[in-house]
């Protein structure tokens, strides 16, 4: 027992995989090398899905992916509405990359999502974003003005929010990856590979895209609520 | 369990946008343009069908038109024909009557001739009969021209008598 206890601690522990000696030692952890790993994977895939594509007779690849992106498109457009449309681009972004970091448990990476500071990033780019949006659809005075919304007595609680979205939107994520990932480590240790697989349909490929799915559904949301 | 590594934020920020450009440019970007350029040719299409279906029906109209035009014309032609042909009908029957008219003026004035013609042979004869008979009258076989003339005028005013 004590030898599981320990095997999951160090699962769970992030690593750091290198130090680059500048400024003191910048740590490179083992999520980041995994983001790295998800953005060639998802570079080369497009580049070799976009290779050549023609306007006429398209072929069956190229069919696959226009009709994957303009689904894409129009499942998170409808997030943000049609004013929203400019950051479209980023919502697809983020969920095709959060859905492949939380899904990525199955190739036996560490989910990148599983580290709270990863989150905490991704959360961080949300709230900038929605506020940029803000600003861009009413101007820094109505963007200021937007915080006396409904009436001047929820001011603080609009600014409070500027904390409390990212926030809520940082710690499900990571709570439920990282969740996901305990359950499923502690499945491994102790039920068959043959069981494993049902709950992993689960953890690692249910939840992992509902999770990516909330995430960039909220932010557009915020977005769309920022621009109205 | 916890990390706090800063670095990890800043570095999944960078590789964020680093993806966010890369996605754009490369997935996004590339079939957005090829939709576009599909839209672009689809729309083209559509436009060309119907400038040529607006030409067609112009042709149409156009046609129509003219197809009324020639009707009318041929049936303005037809009218002029009929018209043309009842004049020269008229004008036929008018000359062919004025010259059967003409015809029988001068069959009756040659019918006069003809008749004042016998009427003077007649008398003439009635003449020399008359003077051969008052020749054998008389008994002498010749007689002078002023008694033919005399009995001349004694015909003539016997015809007149016989006329009246």
């Amino acid at each position: 027992m004590g030898d599981l206890s320990e095997k999951l601690i160090e699962e769970l522990d992030c690593k750091t995989v290198f130090t680059i000696p500048l400024f003191g030692g910048i740590d490179v952890a083992e999520s980041v090398v995994v983001t790295w790993i998800i953005m060639a994977v998802l570079v080369i895939l497009a580049l070799i899905f976009t290779r050549n594509l023609k306007v006429e007779n398209p072929g069956r690849r190229q069919l696959m992916v226009e009709s994957a992106v303009t689904w894409l498109q129009k499942f998170v457009g409808d997030f943000v509405g049609e004013e929203g449309k400019a950051y479209v681009p980023y919502l697809m972004t983020v969920i095709i990359y959060l859905g492949i970091a939380n899904m990525i448990g199955l190739f036996g990476f560490k989910p990148p999502t599983k580290d709270l500071m990863v989150t905490a990033a991704l959360a961080l780019m949300s709230i900038v974003l929605i506020q940029v949006a803000s600003i861009r659809a009413k101007n820094v005075g109505g963007w200021l003005k937007g915080f006396t919304k409904p009436m001047a007595l929820v001011t603080p609680i609009n600014i409070l929010e500027l904390v409390i979205k990212p926030l809520s939107l940082c710690m499900r994520l990571f709570g439920n990856v990282l969740g996901a990932f305990v359950v499923m480590k502690l499945l491994e240790s102790v039920v068959p590979v043959v069981v494993n697989l049902a709950f992993s349909f689960y953890f690692d490929i249910f939840d992992g895209l509902i999770q990516a799915y909330i995430f960039v559904f909220l932010t557009g949301l915020f977005i769309k609520e920022a621009i109205e | 369990m916890l990390s706090t590594n800063i670095w990890t934020i800043i570095f999944i920020v960078i590789n964020l946008i680093i993806l966010f450009i890369l996605m754009k440019v490369f997935l996004f970007g590339r079939v957005n343009k090829i939709l576009d350029k599909r839209a672009e040719i689809i729309r083209r299409q559509f436009e060309d069908a119907d400038v040529a279906q607006r030409e067609a029906e112009d042709l149409r109209v156009e046609y129509e038109k003219s197809l009324a035009s020639a009707k009318e014309e041929s049936a303005q032609i037809v009218d002029e024909a009929r018209a043309k042909a009842k004049d020269e009908y008229d004008r036929i029957l008018d000359d062919a009557g004025k010259e059967a008219e003409q015809m029988k003026e001068k069959a009756m004035s040659d019918i006069e001739a003809e008749r004042e013609k016998s009427l003077n042979s007649l008398k003439n004869e009635i003449a020399g009969l008359v003077v051969s008979a008052t020749a054998k009258v008389v008994g002498r076989e010749s007689l002078d021209v002023d008694n033919s003339k005399l009995y001349d005028d004694f015909i003539a005013e016997m015809g007149e008598k016989i006329d009246e």
